[in-house]
């Protein structure tokens, strides 16, 4: 007999202990799980919040609460809702309510609300049948909050008709206006958007489906504008009116697509029709600028066309097809009409006014058809070789026909001579554009690029016909190490511009008489030197850096730099050079799945140098004399020099930290943001340009977030955010004028922004099971 | 003794066979494949969340989601530490780019994501999993007031610009970046969303498509040659303030060629104060008024 033996005693519990390890869930602990990442969420103060991932039962949350704002603003609330010394509703839902039986396809219902109650609140709820169909509506309100501090003379404001008080003194300028600084009556600047929208998705057979949307959206409000009453460009008589906003734009869309493993096409069309209730903006004229009785107060009435109604219908169709694995080819191809009939407001409002020569006809009915095509092969004729060949069309074209139009100057005088006459100018545009890109995958997660650009664009009306452009462009990616990658790229692009036609301009407003009348020197509207710098040559230089360094897993860091250059190198007179510069550094810390830390810093700079040659008319217009004595536009003593620098400096700085995990999470955001734009001058050396500094145009906003949220229940949590918005501007342009700080025009004394803003907001959050 | 020895090994070896058969057929359900059976709710809550997403909405709990995205995976189920899932999306076991992306693609092809190939993202080897969470209730980069910060994940250099002065709501969720821009790729110039940029403005800002009477040249053309659409210094989103923006481009006889320093500061220069040119050049984005030839009606 045999003894018992050791090896088949354990040899069982030894396999059954190994399979039940092997088989068995492997339990790693939270600091391992790979999935830990999951229960983290980002709560900021004033997102909507979602529900955390761990709480992956319930089917939605409510939000109810109120919230406080400390004073009236326009800044902290420009957007927000909160721009009103006043307490708020806080209601928010999500709720998605699933039916999942085996006998029907798997539905749901999904509602979401939010800030109910507020100018800025939206909704929407959907039912969709998961690869089947989705329905949805929606509504949403904007609110923007513009410059409150206004103030005008004007009775009215808001309505289309603006007219003075009864006890109005009119006066040759603002300061001989007695009774303006009485008369003057606060206004809002603001304007609130409501749109609903209705959104279906349906899936058909085998690839197909569709899509559709329509969309109503009205716009209403006020807004500041200029008018002025003239008649000529020496002495405008002028004052900021309160223009009324009541719009409609109605959108349909309609798509079709089809897909398959090797293709995908999709065929749209988009129709969108803008309607106003307000057609122009009529304005007694406060000014007595010894225009005549029937144009000074107070039967002078001034009248401003508003935006017309206007449509567009658009056509499109793009898709991709795979020609083999290797080869891909994509088009996408449209056609719109926009077009505009309103009829004409009159040459002037004002009936005292003589009219000899109506108007050529009674509408414009405008259409502007713009076509649009591109196509490109992308291919990769080897693994690591990817080229790419692209062509782009895109033609504006402008069918609105060219008409004389004996205008009235600033319904402040009787119609002149027909030679004055003036002629609209259709503006048209074709650009072409060819793109030839490579790209090479290096060793080590690197790539290599090159690529090159020829763009032509024709202009129509314009002074500048064609303009030629072409552009190298390379970049390179790497990843020297695991936790470290850069990525560098360099494009430099040299525009060329056919001749610059100085008259063109001239020639295409004016009426032949007139120009015929005008002396050749003389036979232009902007001075010869001057180059438009959008069609006008020019050498671009954009470099780009991104740094990312992740040195362990709780650190990263980036850095980005951009320096784009343009130099208009054969401009004298204009824009000659603008630079932009940006470098933003940003890092994050996330020690444990409980706290993570951001911070960024960013610095933008924005230079631009301009030139101008300043001279008057008449027998100084002549621009082409080369000895002295030089008319003033000929004299190079006449010239200025302007350079404006825009630097931005921001800050942010956020904490989010489950202070105690499933209990209390805190939120510390802070922002920083400093604006400041600096002009300076020099002069030619005339005497009576004198070449001052302007003082700088600033802004300098703090702005801090504090929230907490207590889960005092499964369920349940108190949410407390806390917001502190200091900002102050300053701006020559406003600050410290009155409403007749200038003689011929009504200003209406805003002020920039000088808030300090305390917000608190208390809500209880329940989690729906 | 001897025969009593062979049975009891014999009984063993068949005990520890069923025994290693039934604990690894743990990972086969009734429908083969049974992903959640270790991956449970207790172990990886946030994975269950995607039981209320549309993309586990047809399987109520079984795994034939979880095999849709991630493949069979029979290494995986074989040796689970040993091998990640036949594709990954991370935070671990990444699979190749090409190969996430084909997952997803094989569903989200068509529609915004027609023209991926190609697209500036893809060109950045970008995964969808890198902005998109399938395994969330909300997918945060569809949230209007979510979305913005994944974007700015990479476009760093937005952070600063949507807090300048002047900008669209972006912050207030009112405004996301995908209203303008599709991020899954586009024929247009920085990956917008409409055929050219006037356009895709045109879709919030209808009343300045026209056509006008007395049009603008550089606002036919294109609006971003006066604006910033992302933030800026200047009022109304404008790359230079008036006048000096008008006078890049105007230098006629008279008031549009004349400097305007700081000396007009003190004389209350009526170009320089208040709206400037705006004064009386209000229609700056062109008039259909019959008088307007000057874009001041």
């Amino acid at each position: 007999m045999k003894s018992f033996s050791p090896k088949v005693f354990f040899s069982v519990p030894v396999v059954l202990g190994l399979s039940l390890s092997l088989s068995l869930p492997s339990y790693a602990d939270d600091k391992e799980d790979p999935f830990a990442f999951l229960l983290d969420d980002n709560n900021t103060v004033f997102s909507k919040p979602q529900a955390p991932s761990k709480q992956t039962d319930y089917k939605g949350w409510v939000e109810v609460g109120f919230d406080f704002t400390s004073d009236d603003n326009f800044s902290f609330g420009q957007y927000n809702g909160h721009y009103e010394d006043d307490l708020q509703p806080i209601f928010s839902l999500d709720y998605r309510q699933w039916q999942k039986d085996k006998q029907t396809t798997p539905s749901y219902w999904d509602v979401q609300l939010w800030d109910v109650g507020t100018p800025i609140q939206q909704g929407s709820i959907s039912y969709a049948q998961p690869g089947s169909f989705k329905l949805t509506a929606r509504y949403d309100q904007q609110f923007q909050a513009g410059n409150s501090t206004g103030r005008t003379p004007f009775i009215g404001a808001g309505s289309s008709d603006l007219t003075l008080p009864q006890n109005w003194v009119s006066a040759g300028s603002s300061l001989g206006m007695s009774e303006l600084n009485s008369s003057l009556l606060s206004f809002e600047q603001e304007k609130e958007r409501n749109k609903f929208t209705l959104d279906y998705q349906q899936s058909l057979m085998e690839g197909w489906s569709l899509s559709s949307t329509l969309s109503s959206e009205k716009k209403t409000g006020q807004q500041t504008m200029g008018g002025a009453f003239y008649i000529d460009a020496s002495n405008p008589h002028a004052i900021i009116l309160v223009e009324p906003i009541n719009q409609t734009t109605t959108e349909f869309d309609f798509a079709v697509q089809y897909g398959n493993d090797q293709m995908n096409l999709n065929a749209s069309y988009l129709f969108s029709h803008f309607d106003t209730q307000e057609t122009d903006l009529q304005w007694q004229n406060p000014y007595d600028a010894n225009y005549g009785v029937d144009v000074d107060y107070p039967n002078g009435v001034g009248q401003m066309s508003l935006a017309p109604d206007n449509q567009m219908h658009q056509f499109r169709i793009n898709g991709n097809y795979l020609i083999n694995p290797r080869y891909r080819i994509q088009a996408d191809g449209s056609f719109g009409r926009a077009s505009q009939d309103e009829s004409f407001l009159p040459y002037s409002v004002n009936p005292s006014l003589t009219v000899n020569t109506p108007a050529p006809r009674q509408s414009l009915d405008g259409k502007v058809d713009t076509t649009t095509f591109d196509i490109g092969l992308y291919g990769r004729p080897m693994n690591k070789l990817s080229v790419n060949l692209k062509y782009h069309f895109d033609d504006r074209n402008n069918q609105t026909s060219r008409d004389g139009y004996n205008y009235i100057k600033g319904d402040s005088a009787d119609q002149q001579d027909d030679k004055y006459t003036v002629y609209n100018r259709p503006y048209s545009t074709q650009k072409n554009r060819f793109d030839l890109e490579g790209s090479y995958r290096l060793p080590y997660q690197a790539k290599a690029s090159l690529g090159y650009r020829f763009e032509n664009v024709s202009r129509y009306n314009t002074s500048v016909e064609d303009t030629d452009e072409s552009t190298i462009h390379a970049g390179l990616r790497v990843r020297p190490f695991n936790n470290t990658s850069a990525k560098v790229s360099l494009a430099f692009s040299d525009r060329a511009a056919s001749t610059y036609q100085w008259d063109q301009s001239y020639y295409a407003l004016l009426d032949s008489e007139l120009i015929n009348e005008t002396p050749d020197s003389q036979r232009y509207n902007n001075h010869p030197s001057l180059s438009q710098y959008y069609m006008s040559n020019r050498e671009k230089t954009v470099a780009k850096v991104n740094l990312n360094f992740i040195p362990d897993r709780l650190w990263s860091h980036n850095l980005f730099l951009i320096w784009d250059d343009n130099h208009y190198d054969k401009t004298s007179l204009g824009l000659e050079a603008d630079n932009r510069q940006n470098m933003t550094l940003s890092s994050s810390y996330l020690p444990s799945t409980t706290l993570s830390v951001t911070a960024y810093y960013s610095y933008d700079l924005y230079n631009a140098e301009q030139n101008g040659r300043s001279f008057r008319g008449g027998v100084e217009k002549n621009a082409f004399v080369t000895v002295a004595p030089f008319p003033q536009a000929s004299d190079p003593t006449r010239d200025w020099y302007s350079e404006l620098d825009d630097t931005t400096h921001a800050l942010g700085f956020n904490i989010e930290w489950q202070a105690i995990p499933s209990l209390v999470d805190i939120e510390f955001d802070y922002n920083f943001v400093d604006t400041e734009g600096k002009q300076t001058f020099n002069t030619g050396g005339a005497s009576d340009l004198a070449g001052t500094s302007l003082p700088a145009i600033e802004s300098r906003l703090h702005h801090i977030k504090l929230g907490s949220t207590y889960y005092f229940q499964k369920d349940l949590s108190i949410k407390l955010n806390y917001q502190f918005y200091r900002l102050s501007e300053k701006n020559w342009a406003i600050d410290d004028m009155s409403a007749d700080s200038v003689d011929k025009v009504v200003l209406t004394e805003e002020r920039s922004a000088n808030d300090n803003i305390h917000f608190v907001g208390l809500s209880v959050l329940y989690r729906i099971p | 003794m001897e025969v009593t020895m062979n049975r009891l090994r014999q009984l063993s070896a068949l005990f520890t066979l069923v025994t290693f058969y039934i604990f690894s057929t743990a990972a086969y359900g009734e429908e083969g494949i049974n992903c959640i059976a270790c991956h449970t709710s207790a172990v990886n809550p946030g994975l269950h969340a995607i039981w209320q997403t549309p993309h586990g909405a047809e399987s109520a709990n079984n795994s034939s989601s979880c095999i849709k995205c991630h493949g069979d995976s029979p290494d995986h189920l074989d040796s689970p530490k040993d091998n990640p899932p036949q594709v990954s999306f991370g935070p671990n076991h990444q699979s190749t780019i090409e190969v996430q992306s084909k997952q997803c693609l094989s569903c989200h092809q068509g529609g915004d994501r027609m023209l991926w190939h190609g697209s500036a993202h893809q060109d950045e080897d970008l995964t969808c999993s890198q902005c998109h969470t399938a395994h969330a209730i909300r997918d945060k980069v569809l949230n209007k007031t979510t979305q913005t910060d994944t974007c700015l994940n990479c476009h760093t250099s937005m952070e600063a610009q949507l807090r300048l002065p002047s900008r669209h709501p972006i912050q207030e969720g009112k405004t996301m970046c995908s209203d303008c821009h599709n991020a899954h790729g586009s024929s247009t110039e920085a990956s917008l969303k409409e055929p050219t940029l006037n356009n895709t403005c045109f879709r919030c800002h209808a009343e300045k498509r026209g056509p006008f009477l007395f049009e603008h040249a550089p606002v036919s053309e294109d609006c971003s040659l006066c604006h910033q659409p992302h933030g800026a210094v200047n009022d109304n989103l404008l790359n230079t303030r008036g006048p000096f923006l008008c006078q890049q481009c105007h230098s006629a006889a008279f008031h549009p060629s004349q400097i305007n320093d700081g000396s007009g500061l003190a004389s209350r220069n009526q170009n320089m104060i208040g709206k400037n040119c705006l004064n009386c050049h209000s229609k700056v984005h062109g008039t259909n008024h019959p008088s307007g030839g000057r874009l001041t009606r």
